[in-house]
């Protein structure tokens, strides 16, 4: 198809085919406009890491900083004792939260970053056509080009220490499953976010409780078996985003494989949330350029 | 490729007016919204229909028009045809490349500079990267905004910003070009630009539909138009025919509201009837077209099927908005052409054609001695095409010969 984007298409029409789904409305349409994900993808990266050296550093600040004030409070303040490292000759709070924290922010941003981008450009929709989840899908390349240069600093640190394995290597594909897990809520939220206006709030209230549920600032062995006649720790290990936060923490903190039945279900719970986000989202936006 | 370029097939469109809908989860789980005094109970809103039933063929190539009141539906078809609206009934089916300039600021982002929009609107319109970077030039210097295209958009007046958007809806290659009132707000060279460049584009192939209220523009150059009125087509083929059946409409509403009869009341029976009108130059020829400024005899035909005494012959003159120019009537002047019995005719005569170029529409009336029963009435149905200019730099529908005259 020449062009790609806008071109032919069938509005209105129900038939299922390849064509169908690429074509305008069609699930898969997004591919037609890479061109427009990029050049959104740039403008945002642009305008946050301009000036070169000084950008990259301002954009590693808040991160930075989050780690610091979590290892104070929660690694000196508090003592929470991590485990060993997998090559047995250190233990360290902050890194052990970090590797966590590097899920988290992907995890957070992904979600705060397709909300915002389909109220900040949906107003273009009413007046130019492109698909509704083009700014979330943006939004999702810039959050994972940050938690790519927060890993190689994680990384870094640990081949210092001397603590690297091949389990690293395992480690950007459980990112992509986060990232389908994330985009999937993201997509659902932003529709909501446009139609409601408390949904950012409700979100962000909904965003702080998961992060307590999620073994991020402690670790899972600190919880009780059972707290007030619930089994805690089973809870907030059968949270999703805990299998992620774990999984991160054993390829590069402990170099341990996660085993294959545990990725195996990460890929499925990502791909179900994933498609499931994403087809909601497809049909929920179809009128999306009247609410605007 | 198929020969339409645009199909529109039995569409419809609803829109829910969305004064009720619940504006927040709150609202929406309690059911509550303040002031509405009535709680647990969703007001079911009100369907708008748009759009009722509306199908036409763009064929590949030609600039269609489209007319019709405000509020009629015809931006609706525009985004429909664009793919922004979702039709509630029917399909749409659009072959080729779609630029679209529906509404002012036409998908400008506010706090992008105007080079960093040219980006943004290329690449949701599916221009690669590379082939922008050679037209941005281009498209800045057709917008006249050197000076301004590094500044975010939001500064930008509303007339920077149409024409920034017309001149990226036109620089990216479009196949299909789907053009809303948007060109009218410019300045008048700029319009001009933008019709000469609409041209140029149709004879590269482009496909162009547009909306506008400037008949004479449309007439002129439509290969086909649609009328629309409430959301239904009301006509839809040759546009002369359109234009014609849309004015007709205005007039007849126009003319109950100050009590004047319709023409077709005169069709019939009527004992006195205008059988024509025919446009003669100076020399006794009848040009396709007049030059401002050249003498003009308009020649009424009539046919009377019973002697009638010294009836009142009227013409009027129209600019192509339907704005009335000129009316002389024959017995102002004390004019009277006796008994007219059978087939004859009478003649107006100017000396200098005082309107500049444009098509205007020639109606012509005849009423009984005095004025107070109408005969027949002739309405939109003859063409007066002035093309030459003595003067084309000069501005408005007259050409008034005055002189100038200075006191030192």
């Amino acid at each position: 198809m020449k062009g790609g984007a806008g071109g032919m298409g069938r509005i209105g029409s129900t038939r299922w085919s390849w064509a169908a789904l690429t074509n305008r409305g069609g699930v898969l349409e997004i591919w037609a406009y890479r061109e427009l994900i990029g050049r959104l993808v740039q403008r945002e990266l642009g305008s946050r890491y301009k000036r070169s050296v000084l950008g990259w550093l301002w954009s590693m600040l808040n991160p930075a900083a989050t780690l610091a004030i979590y290892a104070l409070v929660f690694g000196v303040l508090l003592k929470f004792d991590p485990p060993r490292a997998g090559n047995g000759r250190f233990d360290n709070f902050a890194l052990y939260l970090f590797c966590a924290l590097v899920m988290w922010n992907a995890f957070y941003g992904v979600i705060t970053g397709a909300m915002s981008a389909l109220l900040d450009l949906g107003s273009l929709l009413g007046k130019v056509y492109f698909p509704p989840e083009a700014p979330a899908v943006a939004a999702l390349f810039t959050v994972l080009f940050q938690a790519a240069i927060e890993a190689s600093i994680l990384m870094l640190i640990l081949v210092c220490l001397a603590n690297v394995s091949w389990t690293f290597l395992l480690w950007p594909v459980l990112l992509v499953f986060l990232s389908i897990f994330a985009l999937g809520i993201g997509l659902m939220l932003s529709v909501w976010n446009v139609r409601y206006r408390d949904v950012g709030y409700l979100s962000t209230i909904a965003l702080q409780f998961l992060f307590y549920v999620t073994p991020i600032v402690y670790p899972l062995s600190l919880i009780p078996e059972r707290a007030m006649g619930l089994p805690v720790r089973d809870i907030i290990r059968l949270n999703p985003l805990s299998q992620f936060t774990e999984a991160s923490r054993e390829l590069l903190y402990g170099l341990d494989w996660p085993g294959v039945l545990r990725l195996v279900l990460m890929a499925l719970i990502s791909l179900a949330v994933g498609t499931g986000g994403w087809l909601m989202f497809k049909v929920r936006t179809r009128d999306i350029a009247e609410e605007l | 490729m198929g020969e339409n370029a645009v199909v529109v097939e039995g569409v419809s469109k609803r829109f829910r007016l969305t004064l009720d809908r619940p504006l927040s989860l709150k609202e929406a789980w309690t059911g509550l919204r303040p002031g509405s005094g009535r709680p647990f109970r969703r007001v079911r809103s009100e369907p708008f229909w748009a759009l009722q039933d509306i199908s036409l063929e763009v064929p590949r190539g030609s600039m269609y028009g489209l007319v019709g009141r405000n509020g009629s539906g015809k931006s609706t078809l525009l985004r429909v045809m664009a793919g922004i609206y979702r039709p509630t009934e029917g399909r749409v089916e659009i072959t080729g490349r779609t630029s679209a300039l529906l509404e002012l600021g036409a998908g400008f982002h506010p706090a992008l500079s105007g080079r960093e929009n040219i980006y943004l609107n290329a690449s949701v319109l599916g221009v690669p990267k590379a082939q922008i970077d050679d037209r941005v030039e281009q498209i800045v210097e057709f917008a006249g905004l050197e000076e301004f295209i590094d500044s975010p958009v939001k500064i930008y007046s509303s007339g920077m910003y149409v024409r920034l958007g017309f001149a990226v809806a036109v620089h990216v290659d479009p196949e299909i070009l789907i053009v809303d009132e948007v060109v009218a707000v410019g300045d008048e060279e700029f319009q001009l630009r933008c019709f000469s460049h609409l041209e140029s584009l149709r004879s590269q192939g482009v496909t162009i539909v547009l909306v506008s209220h400037d008949l004479g523009m449309l007439r002129a150059n439509c290969d086909q138009m649609a009328w629309l009125n409430r959301g239904a087509l009301a006509a839809v083929g040759d546009p002369q025919e359109v234009i014609n059946a849309y004015l007709d409409t205005i007039d007849t509403e126009g003319a109950a509201s100050v009590g004047h009869r319709p023409r077709s009341d005169a069709e019939g029976d009527t004992p006195l009837r205008i059988t024509n009108l025919e446009f003669f130059d100076g020399s006794g020829h009848r040009p396709k077209s007049f030059a401002s400024g050249d003498p003009l005899v308009v020649r009424i035909h009539y046919s009377a099927s019973q002697p009638i005494e010294d009836p009142v012959f009227s013409l009027g003159f129209y600019d192509h908005n339907n704005l009335h120019l000129a009316g002389p009537r024959s017995h102002v002047g004390g004019f009277r052409p006796g008994k007219v019995d059978g087939e004859g005719w009478v003649e107006f005569r100017l000396s200098r054609i005082p309107f500049r170029s444009g098509a205007f529409h020639v109606n012509a009336a005849v009423q009984d001695s005095d004025a107070s029963f109408l005969y027949d009435r002739r309405a939109r149905e003859f063409w007066l095409q002035i093309s030459g200019e003595p003067d084309p730099q000069a501005n408005g529908l007259l050409n008034l010969e005055g002189d100038w005259r200075a006191e030192a």
